[in-house]
């Protein structure tokens, strides 16, 4: 679990970085892949705890 | 239909609406049937971080720096992340020491110390207010927008009078508000159950009005999310408004916010406020781990639209802050804007409501109590209970920050725009970061160390930031921006050191957090922790740990002495009469109250618990102090109940070893009891075989006597045979005795012997002779074998022969019947000499061939051979073998090679000078 | 004329009593050891035995006990010899059914006496 935890973690920043040097299109990647980005997140840790709790 | 009357009669509708949530809360509360029992309304409890200033500045941020305004979500979403380890250990450290808010936290992690408390309440103060005053803005403008719109909101701003400030109007009513529902009890541990649900709800209609004003921009100004990009896209001036160089800072900037969203997350006092102190279980935290950033997420999903449509629509004109209103507002809708007034009213409220009963818990715990407490008026003036005090203190304390918050926002707000004024609240309370979360995990950490860190970081912050602040609204000299305090460029606010172009808050949180953890770490290097400071970070930063979790630990941290009656006295003063019954009723000990009774160690640590909970842990400490005698457990204890693992290992293994080796020893003492009891035992046969073996020719002889003594006619034949028999008995008991006392000496070991040269051949000659004359009688065949003549060897000449011929006599007893045939050898072996003597008899078995050396041994021989045997004494042996043995040589049974029955060799070294090899 | 069994391994013994019973008017046979012993009582019938304890082979608290249990010699008046002073010994032996005892050396007139004494309670 920690593992996991910590994969998130290091997931955010340098990630978000790298990817807003994409080519943009009219507004831009950064906003829509923040976003679902976010929501990934969201969605596994939901998971996560969830299915922890179901033990 | 947008009159005032209107506006104001939703908003105080919608506070009294707050009210009668509250109420419900805390009746439901009282009845048992928890509302916030539920994981649900935990989650929606934290999202009281979504302020006024998510409601109207997001949207501005949004328009003017791009997506960065989602850092300050994106960094709670990893703390929350992180909340099965980082914020599971806070709550039950805060749980488990009745921790009342994030000054009681810091000081009771760093020795429970007043000065620390109350430092970290001081620097809450200064750092929060601007952001109460913010709150307070966002309501007086929104208010004024809606009513003066589409003119801008301006005109009627600049006529308020301070009592037509309708922020006034809703500070005094959050008051009221706060007092009714946050100062019910005195301690901290029963929850403000009724605040926290009205606070949910606060989140819920937040919510749902930025929702429906998104929707409604997005869907309706505008055909869908499609449309809306792509007129966008059409607008030059827009396309690049949402990239990250329009973030301040660029990529520094962009990590440096959100770190500092991370840390202020956990450290503003309402977040720790909803998140720990008001936490009723630790599940919760699972759920909200996730529902909380989803919560952030959606209430975000609309910003950027937002931004984007207003900019597109308004052009310059409209403060971007109010695009939530002035979009519906354009559109000609009067019911949405309302809602959208409500949800902010709803989200500035909330976070005014409980920030302020943080702020106040901490005010009147870690700054009033501990100078009341210092007061020796009060100690002796008060005898009733000091709970209505505190409360009163409490209450004063929350109209003073109110007021407080207010005459900021009237005096100083209007220079700043609300995102200014956040941020650096949130780089100030940052500042508790280090102290707190190193502390978590770090049991180096000291107090000074702590202080210094955090009052480095103040420093650093109150230059980078706030004097920056007052200096751009005028009343500091601008200069100071540009040029750097007397001409210093190097000590630029905004550009410390030459870090120019900077955004402001990551440069202000570098230095700071520099300053900060530096400081905390090194001067904790070189301080030593008192005791209490020691124990106390062992209880935190060891609180996750398995053997805290039995109370066995909480009751023996005490080992003062106090009467319970003193105690009670105590409790009743500061805690009142029904909380002081629930604490000596709790306590585990099943007999009755007795004023008298010393005070158990587990009710002493309730009552402290208790005491903290209402005053702080300093406070308590302080006052439980003043009551008991000695010394609370120290750290080896802690530690050492921690380790009870590794420590019940070591313990078993020496446990073994001792026990293990009593065991020995109790073997030993049985064996040699045993062997004690055989001496005895021996000599107890001994002595009884000696005796049996002395009367028996005694008995002869006394016999005899008697019978010559008292037969005056005997037969001249009988009276010489008789007296033959006295004549031979009397020799044998002689010869026994002798052989007894020999044996004595050859025990006792003083036996004297002469050793001198002497040649063996010679001895064993002569002793045949001398046994000769026996042999003869018997009719035993002797064969004589000298093989090594002359055989020197160092022995007693006397005593030598007395062994030769002992054996030469046992042969010719054991030989064969018929023909008794015995046969005498000495031989050379190496460097011994060995004479042997054997006879044709039965021989002696394996078994006893050993046995035959014990003392009055006799050999069994068949019983149905008629008898008339000779009988021995049974100590020849053993006498030979122990002259032998002290001659230096061996004595032992063979088989006889050539005559097939018994073979006794004795075997003695060569005398030195016989070592040539003859 | 009264039948005494003399039993003991030492000869010499042996032949000291063996005079002084027949110097007292009695018949006397001998054993050496408790099997002779035993044989002796069944082929001769003797009126009183005379056992010494210290026997090799089987020990005169043997013979005793084994005498003792046969109806025919329940009754029979035995007088141990005993070389042990130990009161362990003369307890035993009565406690096994001895009419009496000695302990060696003996007076040789107590010993007559006691023989004496039994032989004639046995025959009023």
């Amino acid at each position: 679990m920690a593992l996991v935890a910590i994969a998130l973690l290091l997931f955010c920043p340098p990630l978000i970085i790298v990817v807003d040097r994409l080519p943009s299109f009219n507004v831009g990647w950064l906003p829509l892949y923040l976003f679902s980005a976010w929501a990934v997140v969201i969605g596994l840790t939901a998971w996560l705890m969830e299915h922890r709790a179901g033990h | 239909m947008r009159t005032e009357l209107i506006i104001l009669g939703t908003a105080f509708g919608y506070l009294a609406l707050l009210f009668v949530v509250a109420a419900w809360g805390d009746r439901r509360a009282e009845q048992g049937r928890s509302i916030i029992g539920s994981p649900t309304v935990y989650a929606l409890s934290i999202a009281v971080y979504c302020t006024a200033w998510t409601f109207y500045g997001s949207v501005g941020r949004a328009a003017e720096y791009g997506p960065s305004f989602l850092l300050i979500y994106l960094g709670p979403t990893l703390a929350m992340l992180m909340a099965p380890f980082v914020i599971r250990k806070m709550v039950r450290i805060a749980a488990r020491q009745r921790i009342s808010s994030i000054a009681d936290f810091i000081s009771a992690r760093y020795g429970k110390s007043t000065s620390l408390g109350a430092l970290v309440a001081l620097m809450a103060l200064i750092t929060i207010t601007p952001y109460i005053a913010l709150q307070l803005k966002a309501i007086t403008v929104s208010h004024a927008v809606l009513i003066n719109y589409p003119d801008t909101a301006n005109a009627t701003l600049m006529d308020e009078r301070f009592w037509m400030d309708k922020s006034l109007w809703v500070a005094l009513v959050l008051a009221v508000f706060i007092i009714l529902f946050g100062t019910r009890h005195l301690d901290a541990s029963e929850r403000h159950e009724g605040m926290v649900a009205a606070i949910a709800l606060e989140s819920l209609v937040k919510l749902v009005a930025f929702m429906a004003v998104g929707v409604f921009v997005v869907f309706v100004m505008f055909e869908g999310p499609a449309a809306l990009f792509a007129q966008v896209a059409a607008t030059p001036a827009l396309v690049d408004s949402m990239r990250l160089d329009n973030a301040p800072g660029g990529v520094t900037g962009w990590v440096g916010m959100l770190v500092l969203a991370f840390l202020a997350f956990l450290t503003l006092p309402r977040q720790f406020q909803v998140l720990v102190v008001e936490n009723v279980d630790e599940q919760h935290l699972t759920r909200a781990s996730w529902l909380f950033p989803l919560y952030m997420l959606l209430i975000n999903l609309f910003v950027i639209p937002i931004a984007l449509a207003g900019l597109l629509l308004g052009g310059s004109t409209d403060d971007p802050d109010s695009f939530v209103l002035t979009l519906p507002l354009s559109a000609g809708l009067e019911g949405l804007p309302l809602l959208v007034f409500i949800g902010g009213l709803s989200a500035a409220t909330g976070m005014v409501i409980v920030e302020t009963i943080a702020l106040s818990t901490m005010v009147s715990n870690q700054l009033i109590m501990p100078l009341l407490l210092r007061s020796r008026r009060l100690h002796l003036s008060t005898r009733g209970e000091l709970a209505g005090w505190l409360l009163g203190i409490r209450r004063v304390a929350i109209v003073l920050i109110l007021l407080l918050g207010y005459l900021y926002h009237a005096l100083i707000g209007d220079s700043y725009s609300l995102v200014t004024i956040g941020l650096v609240s949130f780089a100030g309370a940052a500042q508790f970061a280090p102290a707190m979360l190193i502390g978590l995990y770090w049991r180096g950490a000291t107090r000074q160390g702590a202080t210094i860190g955090l009052i480095a970081g103040f420093l650093v912050w109150c230059y980078t930031l706030l004097l920056p602040g007052f200096a751009q609204s005028g009343w500091l000299d601008a200069a100071l921006l540009t040029e750097g305090p007397w001409g210093i460029a190097w000590l630029m606010p905004y550009g410390l050191f030459g870090l120019e172009n900077w955004d402001i808050y990551t440069h202000s949180l570098l230095w700071s957090m520099l300053a900060n953890v530096g400081l905390l770490v090194g001067v904790s290097l070189f301080t030593r922790p008192t005791p209490l400071e020691q124990t106390q970070a062992a209880l935190f930063t060891e609180a996750m740990h398995p053997n805290l979790q039995t109370t066995a630990l909480s009751s023996s941290l005490w080992r003062g002495q106090t009467t319970q009656g003193a105690l009670k006295e105590l409790l009743v003063r500061y805690l009142g009469a029904p909380t002081t019954r629930r604490v000596f009723s709790h306590s585990s000990t099943k007999s009755a109250y007795a004023a008298d009774e010393p005070a158990t160690a587990e009710l002493i640590t309730r009552a402290e618990q208790a005491l903290a909970g209402s005053l702080g842990s300093a406070s308590a400490r302080v006052l439980i102090n003043s009551v008991v005698r000695g010394e609370a457990l120290d750290i080896e204890s802690i530690l050492s109940i921690l380790d009870t693992t590794s420590q019940t290992l070591e313990y078993n293994r020496r446990l073994e070893q001792k026990s293990q080796e009593l065991v020995q020893i109790g073997e030993e003492l049985r064996s040699a009891n045993e062997r004690l009891r055989e001496l005895d035992r021996l000599k107890d046969e001994f002595v009884a075989m000696v005796s049996h073996e002395l009367r028996t020719p005694l008995t002869s002889i006394r016999a005899f006597a008697e019978i010559l003594r008292d037969s005056i006619e005997l037969p001249e034949e009988k009276r010489q045979h008789f007296l033959g028999v006295i004549v031979h008995e009397s020799q044998r008991l002689s010869r026994l005795i002798e052989e007894i006392l020999d044996l004595a000496r050859l025990e006792s070991g003083r036996l004297t012997l002469n050793p001198v040269p002497l040649d063996l051949a010679a001895l064993a000659r002569h002793s045949i002779d001398t046994i000769a004359h026996l042999h003869k009688e018997r009719g035993i065949e002797l064969d004589v074998n000298l093989e090594a003549d002359p055989a020197m060897v160092i022995g007693d000449q006397d005593r030598l022969e007395q062994v030769i011929i002992n054996l030469l006599d046992n042969a010719g007893k054991f030989a064969d019947r018929d023909q008794p045939k015995v046969r005498l050898a000495l031989y050379r072996h190496r460097r011994h000499f060995r004479l042997s003597v054997e006879d044709n008899g039965a021989g002696i078995s394996a078994d006893e061939r050993e046995r035959v050396f014990e003392k009055f041994h006799q050999i069994q021989q068949d019983s149905d051979i008629p008898r008339g045997r000779p009988k021995g004494s049974g100590l020849g042996l053993p006498i030979s073998r122990g002259i032998i043995a002290h001659l230096g040589g061996r004595l032992w049974v063979e088989d006889a090679k050539h005559l097939g029955g018994a073979c006794l060799t004795l075997e003695l070294p060569a005398a030195p000078d016989a070592a040539n090899p003859s | 004329m009264a039948k005494v069994l003399v039993v003991d391994d030492e000869p010499n013994i042996v032949l000291s009593i063996e005079f002084l019973m027949e110097q007292a008017g009695f018949e006397v046979v001998t054993a050496e050891d408790g099997e002779q012993a035993l044989a002796r009582v069944n082929d001769s019938q003797p009126d009183l035995l005379l056992l010494d304890i210290s026997l090799p082979g089987i020990s005169g608290f043997d013979v005793l006990e084994r005498l003792r249990s046969e109806a025919a010699t329940a009754q029979l008046p035995i007088i141990m010899l005993t070389a042990h002073g130990r009161d362990v010994e003369r307890e035993k032996g009565m406690a096994l059914g001895a009419d009496d005892y000695i302990t060696k050396p003996f007076s040789t007139q107590a010993l007559v006496e006691k023989v004496k004494a039994l032989l004639i309670e046995e025959q009023p």
